[in-house]
């Protein structure tokens, strides 16, 4: 089982090299900027996928045959729905925020924080009722 | 919702992964339903009740 978290490792420093590599060479003069920073902020999605390929499959055994009625995917259902009304108010919030402020947010660095809010509002919610749960 | 799931799976020598594989769901699931954290399905209660060869109110009871 240590060999396959190593293996996961191992993927996820290959896969966000090659993007930070990719990220470089789009720009030369900043190859070695674009690339750390890239590599950094890509590293956990990219373990992530190797945790994937190489863990998730062997870990915790075969699923439920039932799977749909297990409390773990009530968890997921009531964490994904509740986050997405949270989003939704970010979003509102966000949006009069940057009218009365009368500032500009480029779309990429937006998408970016949308993204970054969802995941974590998931997490969150998805490790609250976990604990609720214990 | 009440229920004595726990009482039946004990009588049974069952434990709690082993009713998860004889009704299909995760040893997590049994947990929150024993504690009554989590009310299971319309399908999940009518396997519950056949398993033990009772009703489903035989098993569950409404809270208050």
């Amino acid at each position: 089982m240590v060999v396959r978290h190593v293996a996961a490792g191992v993927t996820g420093l290959l896969v966000a090299a090659a993007i930070g590599l990719v990220a470089g060479a789009s720009a030369p003069d900043e190859f070695w900027v674009r690339a750390v920073v890239f590599t950094a902020c890509t590293i956990g999605p990219s373990y992530g996928l190797g945790w994937l390929v190489f863990v998730s499959g062997v870990a915790g055994g075969a699923p439920p045959v039932h799977a749909e009625e297990t409390v773990e995917h009530d968890w997921w259902q009531r964490s994904a729905s509740a986050s997405f009304l949270d989003l939704i108010t970010v979003a509102g919030v966000g949006s009069f925020a940057l009218a009365v402020a009368d500032l500009e947010l480029s779309a990429s660095t937006a998408l970016a924080a949308v993204i970054l809010f969802a995941f974590l509002d998931v997490g969150v919610r998805l490790s609250v009722l976990r604990r609720r749960a214990a | 919702m009440r229920n004595d799931l726990a009482e039946r799976r004990h009588q049974r020598g069952w434990s709690q992964g082993q009713l998860a594989d004889e009704l299909g769901v995760s040893r997590q699931t049994v947990i929150s339903l024993e504690k009554g954290r989590f009310d299971p399905s319309l399908p999940l209660a009518f396997r519950i009740a056949a398993l033990f060869g009772c009703r489903i109110e035989d098993v569950f009871t409404p809270d208050g």
